[in-house]
């Protein structure tokens, strides 16, 4: 019986259009016709994985051999990722100027790549997908080629990483030795009794090679530097996307390990989570560069989503943790796209040589508005999707009877109020200086919608929620 | 459908103001849309009715979560909507003069007060933390863009520290919650309900020592009670004039608000403890704010502080309302609490109201540069002698009823503690007539003779409030006895 590939499409639309790039692009002068294409392309996959949220179909045929499958949380994914690629393409077409047709290639495999990895249904499937989109995540880290700040942060990005991912294999391979199989489905069924000492070894690298890539304390030491050092639109690419493809995987391979082996992981988790969270926000709390700032408030961020692992391990059956977790990963992936794209903007391409933000409020005062709600959105401050997002996420760790960690969270979250209101103060009563603006429609467009869409789902979230709700049931299931 | 049409016209008329370039535009559509949310406000509270809740309104909005837009009013939340109203049209005309981004100016005053509004309607706790925390936004920026020299400290100041006490009020809301929830499975943020049921319960003593001491600490801070009250000298002190009446006359009655409508019918399943917490905390601060408020400066300064011996009075109220007494005391200190939430919110109004005027007409706050006022501005001396004399709760006038009721209710519950209230009153006459003698008598200063009396937009404000405090002061009851009502039924367990 031939299976509906409907719900496929976006993935291969975005990683077919990605290889034919490579053609085009050594003889076509047009280059600048690469963004408009992409952002095209992403926008049909995009449409189309919004409409086919609600399927449940795993692909048994040949090719896939039950590989692959879709279901709302695999498509909860797709559709971040594909949002973050949107604003991406939107604001790299004023801002990327020479080698188009290498940096969309890039940027359309990793999608394809993180597409893969929401949609995988074995471990092999998975693990592929996420060498795909991380190889062509570190090209795009170094693609400011003459920076020796890029430079330095995709070199840093492309150790840990080779690292990580020799790591997330050696896990899988101990895993496969001990189950016999790399079907996700089979391997918990096999798992379905108190893990002994190796599942429990292969699982401690799998989270230790997904904590590189999602950049938990103690596995973040490259974020700052790379999210820093890559062209703006890069890092809002690496901080949105790239991270949300670790929790993706994450999401799969954890939450049936360690339900299926009943280990009481929760407080190894919450920990983590909440040395993540602190340790971000501290760090974030002394910096002078917005972008540095961003870079730090993303690794917290990363301790609020990985909450969701802690409250699942210890609750088995609560399906508000894990929606918790994607409303946030959703959240934070639109707040920080935008926000980085405001530093892209505001000339920020690689370090900000002058305070950018001072006295925007005065001289754009729209940027600077957009640029507040996104800030407010990241400090979870209503009626955002930010607040919303974290309102669920810690509310399942109460429900969860987690309350000390509610608690550590709520009070990370109000601690983070005061770096991202510093930079409020900064833009509204700070003195004007010269700060480049560039003025693209383009940029804005971004910007807007992400600002739009974190207001529209703070006061509408219900329809999202079900979404995250049945994404949570298909994983629990 | 009132209450949604107040906050549609608040929030539009927040809008326009906000896109609206020209001074006379923008501050015109300000001025419309807070009168007519005024003008509903009163509609609505002539035509309350003695049921639970008026006008109520419900709207399914996120049912996975148990989250509905659930609006209404009650006795106790009416007459906080009326003075949010009320105080908000007034602080316009107040700052009708406004040079300063007139428009952005406006736009977060309505803003603020279509926050404010929702925060007093809600019977939703999500709908009630979103509102709670909004007011926050706009509170900040009026303090941080139109504030005095160290702005930038004060605003950030103010905007962790009541943040802090909210979320940790957030983890009590998720407390109550989830515990309804786990036992009678039914999972909503509805407040009537989740009200209703708490006291029927089994809670564990540890959730429910901490549920209790979360939304009291969110409260307290918020009102604020000594010694959580740092954030705001320094907030009134450099916010502008309307910045502070608002933040005096509303924004700390949530705090107030909140330990009536919450606390008080969850009380019964809290440990007793926590009586004697409140009570001590009230009291403390009501001692504290003379010996503050004395060895003050600055004008400002002092009636800031008088503020926050004010709100010690209503924790004094609410502890005596929950202590073991009769139910007829209880209800006479419960519903003078209600009551002053109301009339210092229009008190304070004045005293901020007057503060302001001398900076502006003066250019200083400071004592030793201020005196004999009297002479060259007959008008407003007149007016801040009367708010004064109702802010230290002279006879016949709203701060009295309520501080008696307040007073006369505790004695039979809290002797000690009534005592100890009692003490600081001729401390508190002591400061309120220094401040007096120190602006508005006495010699008229160098420098100052060339003083104007008030101009129209600042004289009707003042005039309004006064002739408020003195008509309510004689006929509390159409107020008082609204609040009665339902005070009587919050203690009788019901919401």
């Amino acid at each position: 019986m031939a299976e509906n590939i409907i719900p496929l499409i976006p993935v291969m639309l975005v990683g077919v259009v990605g290889i034919a790039y490579i053609f085009p692009g050594l003889f076509l002068k047009q280059k600048n016709l690469f963004g408009y294409i992409s952002i095209a392309t992403v926008s049909i996959a995009l449409i189309i994985s919004i409409l086919t949220f609600n399927t449940d179909i795993i692909y048994t045929d040949f090719p896939y051999m039950g590989s692959i499958a879709v279901n709302p949380f695999s498509q909860f994914f797709v559709v971040i990722f594909l949002t973050v690629t949107l604003f991406v393409c939107l604001s790299s077409l004023h801002s990327i100027r020479n080698n188009e047709d290498e940096y969309y290639f890039l940027i359309l495999i990793s999608a394809f790549g993180m597409m893969v990895v929401a949609i995988s249904e074995d471990l092999i499937a998975l693990f592929i997908g996420f060498e795909i989109a991380s190889l062509a995540t570190y090209a795009l880290a170094g693609f400011e080629k003459r920076s020796v700040f890029s430079v330095e942060g995709a070199l840093k990005y492309f150790v840990f990483g080779g690292f990580s991912s020799a790591l997330f294999l050696f896990g899988i391979s101990i895993i496969y030795g001990y189950a016999q199989s790399l079907s996700i489905s089979a391997i918990s069924e096999v798992l379905n009794s108190p893990g002994d000492i190796y599942s429990a070894i292969g699982l401690g690298m799998v989270v230790a090679g997904l904590g590189f890539k999602v950049a938990l304390v103690p596995f973040h030491m490259w974020a700052p530097d790379t999210y820093h050092g890559s062209h703006s639109v890069v890092s809002a690419f690496l901080a949105a996307g790239s991270k949300k493809m670790g929790f993706a995987a994450m999401f799969k391979v954890l939450i049936l390990m360690v339900l299926a082996m009943k280990l009481e992981m929760y407080v190894l988790f919450a920990i983590l989570s909440v040395l993540t969270m602190t340790l971000g926000n501290l760090a974030a709390l002394v910096q002078d560069s917005v972008k540095r700032m961003l870079a730090y408030s993303s690794i917290a961020h990363a301790g609020y989503i990985s909450m969701a692992f802690a409250v699942i391990a210890a609750s088995p059956n609560l399906n508000l943790a894990i929606a918790g977790g994607v409303l946030h990963a959703l959240s934070h992936a639109i707040a920080t796209a935008g926000a980085f794209i405001v530093v892209a903007a505001l000339g920020g391409i690689i370090i900000e040589e002058r305070d950018l933000f001072s006295g925007l409020g005065k001289k754009y005062p729209v940027m600077a508005l957009l640029m507040s709600i996104i800030l407010l959105s990241l400090a979870g401050i209503p009626p955002t999707f930010g607040f919303y997002s974290k309102f669920v996420l810690f509310l399942s760790a109460i429900e969860a009877n987690l309350l000390w960690l509610a608690l550590a969270g709520l009070l990370n979250s109000a601690l983070s109020l005061y770096y991202y209101s510093k930079v409020i103060m900064k833009m509204y009563w700070g003195h004007a200086d010269d700060a480049v603006f560039i003025k693209e429609k383009s940029y804005l467009v971004a910007i807007l919608i992400s600002v739009i869409l974190l207001i529209l789902l703070g006061i509408l979230p219900s329809p999202v929620t079900e979404w995250a709700i049945e994404a949570s049931k298909m994983l629990l299931k | 459908m009132l209450i949604s049409l107040i906050l549609i016209i608040l929030l539009t008329g927040s809008v326009l103001t906000f896109l609206t370039k020209k001074r006379e535009a923008c501050r015109i559509i300000a001025l419309i849309s807070t009168f007519l949310a005024f003008i509903i406000s009163i509609y609505m509270f002539i035509t309350l009715k003695n049921a639970a809740f008026s006008h109520e309104e419900q709207i399914k909005w996120i049912e996975s979560v148990g989250i509905s837009y659930h609006m209404g009013v009650d006795g106790i939340s009416m007459p906080m909507v009326l003075l949010t109203t009320f105080i908000s049209f007034l602080c316009v005309i107040y700052a009708w003069d406004e040079k300063l981004r007139p428009n952005q100016f406006f736009g977060l005053i309505v803003l603020l007060d279509f926050a404010l509004v929702g925060v007093f309607a809600s019977l939703d706790f999500f709908l009630f933390y979103i509102f709670w925390e909004l007011v926050l936004i706009p509170m900040f920026f009026v303090i941080g863009i139109w504030g005095g020299p160290r702005k930038n400290y004060s605003a950030i100041k103010f905007l962790i520290y009541t943040h802090v006490s909210s979320v940790v009020m957030l983890a009590g809301i998720f407390g109550i919650f989830h515990l309804n929830g786990v036992s009678t499975g039914n999972y909503t943020f509805d407040i009537p309900i989740l009200m209703k049921n708490y006291g029927l319960l089994e809670i564990p003593s540890i959730w429910r020592d901490f549920i209790f001491a979360a939304l009291l600490f969110g409260f307290l801070v918020k009102m604020p009670a000594v010694p959580f009250h740092t954030w705001l000298p320094d907030a009134h002190v450099e916010a502008p004039t309307v910045g502070s009446i608002l933040l005096a006359g509303v924004l700390l009655k949530m705090g107030g608000y909140g330990l009536i409508r919450f606390l008080v019918p969850m009380s019964s399943n809290a440990s007793s403890l926590f009586i004697w917490i409140i009570a001590a905390f009230g009291v403390a601060s009501i001692l504290y704010t003379p010996l503050a408020a004395l060895p003050q400066r600055d004008l400002k300064r002092l009636i800031a502080f008088s503020s926050i011996g004010h709100m010690g009075f209503i924790s004094l109220g609410v502890a005596a309302s929950l202590a073991d007494g009769s139910r007829i005391t209880q209800i006479l200190a419960l519903t003078g609490a209600t009551f002053l939430l109301f009339a210092h919110g229009i008190i304070t109004s004045i005293l901020f109201g007057s503060a302001g005027i001398i900076q502006h007409h003066t250019g200083t706050r400071l004592f030793e540069n201020l005196g004999g006022l009297m002479k060259r501005m007959p008008k407003f001396s007149l007016l801040m002698v009367f708010g004064f004399f109702a802010s230290l709760g002279f006879p016949g006038m709203i701060g009295f009823v309520a501080e008696f009721s307040i007073l006369a209710g505790s004695f039979p519950q809290l002797p000690l503690f009534t005592i100890g209230a009692l003490l600081s009153i001729p401390l508190s006459v002591i400061y309120h007539l220094f401040a007096l003698q120190r602006t508005v008598f006495g010699t008229l200063k160098t420098g100052l003779e060339n003083l104007q009396d008030l101009k129209w937009y600042e004289f009707i404000p003042m005039l309004i409030w006064v002739i408020s405090i003195i008509i309510f002061g004689i006929f509390p009851s159409p107020i008082f006895d609204v609040m009665r009502f339902s005070v009587e039924k919050i203690l009788g367990g019901a919401i």
